[in-house]
């Protein structure tokens, strides 16, 4: 039994992506997301981290945002591409990210969770 | 070029990432911020740096991947899949060892505790066997530095017993074995600052010593050639004497040190880890005069020499033996008895007793674990009765033998890994202790001390320990639970007590913890003994309430030896009028200090050549001296003052010396030389022996003369107080100075 749902879950992400509705995101992978967005076409782990920390004012470990980025391409939400390898990194390649349109769709999901939470609160929230 | 990371932490973690493109993209991202954190901090903050950032993301990877969900559990025969990668197959492995043993915390907890008391015992020996056994030394050239001593047939391997004209002929004659040769003498200098004066670590150095050991300065730079025919004295200080006294001032260089009445300019400070020898804090060019330069008899020099590439100690020593060969015949009159040794430099300058010490403490350490280890395969035994079922079902659902062994082998290995990773912090602190614990007079005597600290060797050590001791305890029960009984294990309701093998099984074990138990308590109680008679057992003297300060007469002052009995007697007076004072006394060498001083000797009618002299250890003292260190009198009269210069020689011996010397009769009345042309000496009175060396050479035949008679060029003074004797310290340091 076991097998067969891991066979499953491992092969087979477009059908479960597309038959379900989109994954709804915690915290951090929402953060991340936005934060592979916000650096571009040039977004791997460093520049990834340094803008989360320098938006949100929080410390990111390196290994949770490695964790973050591992689980979110397994979901689909993000695709990845190997770089060019340099000198300066010891001649491995750089790993880039691409936010996918699952991705975009599971960020417009959550996205829109909280703004509905947030209705008729924004006197509260947005008070400086 | 861009500074390299931890090797080490990158190969940690690109094991740990297991997959090769994450493992690509990880280890290259740390390291494109390593080199940007060693541009901005410096290399050796991006290192520090880089093993907390490695080993954090690693072990954040490895949790994920032991996290992932999956239903399995631990009854599960196989990995769910075969063609999964090893390091996969592993993890699952672990993680259902993981399982297991958290299934009984406080088993675990238990087994865990124990393992890593033996390990924290090991990994502490270790370090101290490591740093003053294996590798005391640490200098560049420390690999091809040797050692050479002229040795007599009495002394063998004596460190300070090269002649200087030996010295310099050999520099050309054993050119072939040695690229360069440096010698050192003592020097011990005294250092007046500001504030009250004080002695020195201080010797008298070839400057050839500094490229011997290839240790380069920290500042300035180390003694050269020309420091020696300069006319201006140079020094290079130790980095501690530079802490301690300029407070690590940038601009001590040309800065002027007067050492004893002679103002020298520093020119270098030596980094922290270059002490050589014997803690030096203090190092000055060694000049030979037109009369040391052919002095052959007296030895007083010790040699390192830089080996030639290919030559091993034994073989310089053949080169040197047949030079000393021909020194025999050439200068009989001195060189009769002389002999020849040359040993490495660790082995040379390393503590002769500090190998047996090590080795008890190591040995003694090692069956502790092997006690630790008997008593937790004794409870993996009593668990696994518990487990009978659960291996039975395992085995029914077609797990093979190997694959439960295996299993539970994994369990062990998790347990000592958790044991070693307790262990280290144990051992960090068991190591502070022992750092705290010894007297500095004590440490400068032991080569390595600075190093004594947990290394990544120390770490490994412990590792192979760990891996070792699963074998101990683990190996029995996985191996009996793979010959499990399925049928008997899998009727309900069937025996879950032991088996009359099984139980013979644990009765083995519980002897064996109760007897290796036993003789651990017998020698850590006769080694505790032992201890305390070093430290407070009977030495032949009484320490308590006893004050002493060591004055070192500079030279230039005090070569006249009636200015020293001046000197002498007006302290002894100063501190006689002192009223908290009972005793006051002095002589040149303090008893169970870690230093000596010998003399030839010919008993009267001998002839006085060299080859029928022999060694005895010589004091000058007071007459209050004995007394005042309570030594005892067994026979004759003890020193008077009336023994002055000018009265009839005299000396006390020791009760070994007499027994040596004069066996069966009395050594009263007794006559010897000390020098070949000088006077007879009579023995007016036997006294105790008092125990001199710490671990070795304990009890030396030893002569007492008149401090009158012979007054010494270093004095220590010995004040027994009837209050706290620490109070008076001030009292006898003005007495000293006034």
């Amino acid at each position: 039994m076991e097998k067969l749902t891991d066979a499953c879950n491992v092969g087979n992400n477009a059908c479960i992506v597309d038959m379900k509705p989109p994954p709804y995101l915690g915290e951090f992978e929402y953060a991340v997301l936005l934060a592979v967005l916000q650096v571009g076409e040039q977004a791997y782990a460093v520049p990834v981290r340094e803008v989360i920390e320098q938006r949100t004012h929080r410390a990111v470990a390196r290994g949770a945002l490695y964790t973050a980025l591992e689980r979110l391409e397994t979901k689909g939400c993000l695709s990845s591409k190997t770089g060019e390898a340099t000198d300066e990194r010891g001649g491995r390649p750089r790993r880039y990210f691409t936010v996918t349109p699952q991705g975009l769709a599971a960020l417009r999901t959550t996205h829109a969770a909280l703004r509905n939470l947030a209705t008729g609160l924004e006197s509260l929230l947005e008070r400086p | 070029m861009n500074p390299y990371p931890p090797l080490l932490a990158e190969r940690a973690l690109v094991f740990a990432i297991g997959d090769t493109e994450w493992a690509d993209a990880i280890a290259g991202d740390l390291r494109e911020e390593f080199v940007e954190m060693a541009k901005r901090h410096g290399a050796p903050y991006a290192r520090r740096w880089y093993w907390g950032q490695a080993m954090g993301v690693a072990a954040h990877r490895l949790a994920a991947r032991v996290r992932r969900p999956r239903t399995s559990t631990m009854l599960e025969p196989d990995p769910p899949d075969q063609r999964a990668g090893l390091l996969s197959r592993v993890l699952h492995d672990v993680r259902a060892a993981w399982r297991s043993v958290g299934h009984q915390p406080a088993l675990s907890a238990t087994v865990v505790a124990v393992l890593a008391l033996g390990l924290a015992a090991n990994a502490t020996m270790f370090a101290l066997a490591d740093a003053i056994v294996l590798r005391p030394f640490r200098y560049p050239g420390v690999e091809r530095a040797a050692i050479v001593a002229s040795d007599t047939h009495e002394r063998f391997f004596d460190r300070e017993s090269v002649a200087p004209a030996d010295f310099l002929a050999w520099r050309t004659e054993a050119a072939d074995v040695f690229e360069r040769m440096a010698a050192v003498e003592w020097w011990d200098p005294q250092y007046l600052p500001d504030g009250p004066p004080q002695q020195l670590n201080g010797f008298f150095v070839s400057p050839e010593l500094f490229e011997i050991l290839g240790e380069p300065a920290l500042l300035g730079r180390p003694l050269l050639a020309a420091d020696v025919t300069a006319t201006v004295p140079t020094a290079v200080i130790s980095r501690d004497f530079w802490q301690r006294q300029f407070a690590s001032s940038a601009n001590v260089l040309g800065r002027q040190l007067r050492l004893d009445g002679v103002s020298y300019e520093i020119v270098g400070v030596m980094p922290e880890s270059f002490r050589a020898p014997y803690g030096a804090d203090v190092w000055a060019p060694l000049r030979f005069t037109a009369e040391t330069r052919v002095e052959r008899a007296r030895g007083y020099l010790m040699v390192v020499g830089r080996l030639r590439p290919g030559v091993t100690p034994p073989q310089a020593e053949q080169r040197m033996a047949a030079i000393v060969a021909a020194e025999r015949k050439a200068f009989p009159e001195t060189h009769s008895k002389r002999e020849v040794s040359v040993y490495g430099f660790t082995e040379g300058f390393g503590d002769p007793g500090a190998g047996p010490f090590a080795g008890v403490f190591q040995i003694a350490a090692f069956v502790l674990l092997l006690v630790a280890c008997a008593n937790v395969a004794n409870l993996l035994l009593a668990r696994n009765t518990e487990r009978e079922r659960e291996f039975a079902v395992r085995l029914a659902l077609g797990a093979s033998g190997g694959r439960l062994t295996w299993q539970l082998l994994l369990e062990g290995v998790l347990l000592a890994g958790l044991a070693s990773l307790l262990a280290i912090p144990a051992a960090w602190a068991a190591v502070g202790a022992t750092r705290g614990s010894f007297p500095d007079s004590v440490i400068r005597f032991v080569p390595g001390w600075a190093f004594l600290t947990i290394e990544p060797r120390t770490f490994a050590a412990t590792s192979a320990l760990a891996g070792a001791a699963v074998l101990l305890f683990a190996v029995a029960p996985a191996l009996r639970a793979s010959r499990q009984n399925v049928t008997a294990g899998l009727r309900i309701g069937g025996r879950l007590t032991d088996g009359a093998a099984r139980q013979r099984g644990r009765a083995v074990l519980a002897c064996a913890q109760l007897a290796l138990t036993l003789s651990l308590l017998v020698a850590a109680g006769l080694a505790l003994t032992a201890l305390y008679r070093v430290t407070e057992g009977p030495l032949g003297f009484d320490s308590s309430q006893v004050l002493v300060g060591r004055v070192t007469l500079p030279e230039a002052q005090y070569r006249d030896p009636e200015r020293r009995r001046q000197l002498v007697a007006g302290v002894l007076r100063r501190l006689d009028g002192l009223p908290s004072v009972a005793t006051s006394s002095a002589l040149n060498i303090l008893p169970y200090s870690g230093s000596d001083w010998s003399t030839r000797f010919w008993k009267e009618g001998v002839a006085t050549t060299e080859k029928d002299s022999l060694e005895v250890a010589t004091r000058s003292a007071t007459p209050s001296m004995f007394a005042a260190l309570k030594i005892p009198l067994r026979s004759g009269r003890l020193l008077d003052v009336t023994d002055r210069v000018g009265a009839p020689d005299v000396a006390l011996v020791s009760e070994s010396m007499a027994h040596r010397f004069w066996p069966g009769e009395p050594a009263l009345g007794k006559r010897f030389r000390t020098r070949a042309d000088g006077p007879l000496i009579t023995v007016v009175g036997v006294v105790g022996d008092v125990i001199q060396h710490w671990l070795v050479n304990n009890v030396r035949p030893s002569i007492y003369r008149p401090l009158d008679q012979e007054p010494p060029s270093s004095v220590y003074f010995v004040v027994r107080t009837v209050a706290d004797p620490v109070q008076l310290s001030a009292a006898l340091r003005a007495a000293v100075q006034a």
